[in-house]
């Protein structure tokens, strides 16, 4: 029972966090982590479905694209 | 209202603020991004959370649903008042799919843009890339 | 005589199905041109033919609700999505696909012919036709959203770093402005369980005072249509785009623009009909627009950013129509969007072929056009008297109109401005006229080799239409006043 009330709280203590933190690895993977818990969250209010669709894009297919774009603009930096 | 749905409201709204304030004011230009990620996430738990019934069951209806194969402790969900009155509200999870296939189009074209700035610029930071316009 | 209810959506899944088409047949440029050219007269002719009505999807018929049970507000709903199709859509889908079917023809003209290109044109052509046809305020939003990205790839396109910042700034605020629209939708559908228009229209009148939180979702949508139509904050962020598009491009854009400005603002009525604050509000944004917009384009320098400093004011004028609120006045704004956009088009058709044969937009460098090409000068000179109200072009009736339904609802300063705006944009343009065709001496070398037959023959074309809707107002006046009288605003 107490279990969804601290997947609220960690969806909303990572959202800050990822934005907060200055490293954008690490920001990503808080990302990653805030979508699997909004998924888990969906699922706790009645809505299986949509939760492996979010479970699906956003902990998998965004943050790929994410890091895809983070390495190629990283990468060269001459500095 | 259920608790847990206030709550459920209460985290969209900080999901939603913290990503406007992350979508205006951060100077990265990945960091604005994931503003815009964060925006979406918030709208669809908004829609989810009016969607819920407190206690009540999935309405994914299995196809051997019928008399025969349906334990006894669901053998009353048989009766559609049963059924509609104790299931949740299904129409805002349609809206959801939609809107996350959206988001995430969205989100691959603005990352596609944030490498070409960056190829022209070489720099991630927003103020010195919109530093000449008006 | 032909089945209505499939030719009604058939106006959004053709041009769907030819741009995958053309996508998929990318670099193989005579089957492009092929496929472009007989689905543009197709996509003309389709609205045409299609009788009045309405579409119902999966063929869900209109049912009782049991209130009792389900606590709706109305004893009938329609149980799916739903298309309608009335006499105003007629004549916007008739001008936005000929209008479409121009900016294609001088795509294909050039030497270059991209089929990805081609698809996201008629990609934005099917979601300005969804936007306008939908009775359900969901599928409306998904095809706000997938405009936004439609219009983006138009404009980064052109593969300029302006051009991909003006892009990118597009696509930031359409988050918000995505998420604001799906906000308004949720409260909507929270409190009362209803996603198409006409039952929300019913409900709403039915439940007596508006409810506290439709009135958020009122303004949470009145946001999402300020960014959606160019107007007060987000002017500039639309003028990047047009300014950064190719121009016959933006020719399309601003069609675009306007024509969700109508449909979305007739939704907004619609839904919302008896909250008088929501006028006001529209009235106000409105004006800013038109003020800020005319004022920055007398400054201008550039033709591109001239010319779309000048769309933006204009439709500034189409939302003061709406934002009066009678039903002369709406009917009066709808008019002006028609007639403007036709005006518009001539004169971003005119920039693509200065651009094309001058290579360059600035007015300083340009010079001596008349000696040129003096025809298309001509037809500058005649679209700036049709853009600013000089009888008899046909801005001239929607802006007549627009004064009348001014004095009458009791604010003639309205009028005032209407004739302040008109005497602006006649300034900077005939400022623009003057610098590339009358004045001596031009610093850049002519390309002789454009003969620019399509583009005469485009502008000569828009420009009889604009002085035969002139000469004859009360052909597309009245279907759209009788439209406006029957949605009972």
């Amino acid at each position: 029972m107490m279990f969804d009330y601290i997947l609220l709280f960690a969806v909303a203590l990572s959202a800050l966090m990822a934005i907060i933190q200055e490293d954008l690895y690490k920001s990503i993977i808080i990302l990653t982590f805030e979508s699997f818990s909004l998924a888990a969250i969906f699922h706790f209010l009645l809505a299986t479905d949509v939760a492996a669709v979010q479970a699906i894009l956003g902990a998998a297919l965004l943050p790929g694209l994410f890091i895809v774009a983070l390495y190629k603009t990283t990468k060269g930096r001459d500095e | 209202m259920e608790p847990f749905q206030v709550a459920s409201f209460m985290t969209a709204g900080v999901l939603i603020v913290t990503g406007l304030w992350a979508l205006l004011m951060m100077d990265n230009i990945l960091k604005k991004i994931i503003g815009a990620n964060l925006i979406g996430d918030g709208a669809n738990l908004v829609l989810i959370s009016i969607g819920y019934r407190p206690g009540g069951f999935i309405p994914e209806v299995m196809h051997h649903f019928h008399a025969t194969a349906t334990p006894s402790n669901y053998s009353h969900l048989l009766q559609f008042e049963e059924f509609a009155s104790n299931a949740s509200y299904s129409l805002p999870f349609a809206l959801v799919l939609t809107n996350i296939v959206i988001g995430a189009s969205t989100l691959s074209v603005m990352l596609a843009l944030a490498v070409v700035l960056y190829k022209k610029y070489h720099t991630l930071s927003v103020q010195k890339m919109f530093e000449g316009d008006e | 005589m032909l089945n209505n209810s499939t030719l009604i959506p058939l106006m959004v899944v053709l041009p769907l199905i030819m741009a995958i088409l053309v996508n998929f047949l990318h670099q193989k440029d005579k089957s492009v041109k092929f496929i472009s050219i007989v689905s543009l007269i197709v996509f003309v002719f389709i609205p045409v033919v299609t009788l009045y009505g309405v579409h119902l999807f999966s063929g869900h018929l209109r049912t009782g609700s049991f209130p009792e049970i389900s606590k709706l507000l109305i004893p009938d709903v329609y149980m799916g999505i739903v298309y309608s199709y009335g006499s105003v859509q007629k004549i916007l889908m008739v001008v936005l696909t000929i209008i479409t079917g121009f900016t294609v023809l001088t795509v294909l003209n050039k030497k270059m012919i991209s089929g990805v290109y081609i698809a996201m044109i008629f990609i934005s052509l099917a979601s300005t036709s969804a936007i306008m046809l939908a009775d359900d305020i969901f599928n409306f939003f998904v095809f706000t959203e997938i405009l936004v990205v439609a219009q983006v790839a138009l404009v980064i396109a052109v593969q300029d770093t302006k051009s991909f910042k003006a892009g990118f700034k597009y696509m930031i605020f359409g988050t918000i402005s995505g998420a604001s629209i799906l906000l308004g939708i949720a409260l909507l559908l929270g409190v009362y369980g209803l996603l198409n228009i006409t039952d929300l229209s019913n409900a709403i009148k039915a439940g007596g005072q508006l409810n506290p939180i439709a009135l958020s979702a009122v303004s949470l949508l009145t946001l999402g249509w300020l960014y959606e139509s160019g107007l007060f904050p987000f002017h500039i962020i639309k003028c990047n785009m047009y300014e950064n598009a190719k121009p016959e491009i933006s020719a399309l854009l601003q069609v675009q623009s306007k024509f969700v400005l109508v449909a979305m603002a007739i939704i907004l009525f619609r839904v919302f009909s008896g909250f008088a604050l929501l006028k006001s509000v529209m009235l106000g944004f409105a004006i800013f627009t038109v003020v800020l917009g005319s004022v920055m384009a007398l400054q201008q320098v550039e033709l591109r950013k001239l010319l779309s400093f000048v769309a933006v004011s204009q439709a500034g004028l189409v939302a003061v129509g709406f934002g009066i609120g009678t039903s002369f006045a709406i009917a009066a704004g709808i008019f002006h969007a028609i007639n403007d956009v036709l005006s518009m088009a001539i004169l971003f058709f005119i920039a693509s072929f200065v651009y094309d044969k001058f290579k360059t937009t600035k007015l300083e460098e340009l010079g001596d056009g008349l000696q040129v090409v003096p025809l298309v000068g001509f037809v500058m000179l005649l679209a700036t008297l049709a853009i600013s109200g000089v009888p008899p072009f046909n801005s001239y009736q929607s802006e007549w109109r627009l004064i009348q339904a001014a004095a009458q609802a009791g604010v003639p300063e309205l009028g005032v401005l209407v004739i302040l705006l008109s005497v602006a944009t006649f300034v900077a343009i005939i400022k623009a006229f003057f610098m590339i065709f009358m004045k001596p001496g031009p610093k850049v070398e002519v390309n002789t080799e454009v003969r620019g037959t399509m583009f005469k023959a485009i502008i000569v074309i828009l420009i009889l239409t604009c002085l035969a809707i002139g000469l004859f107002p009360n052909i597309i006046y009245d279907p759209i006043y009788n439209f406006v009288v029957s949605l009972g605003v």
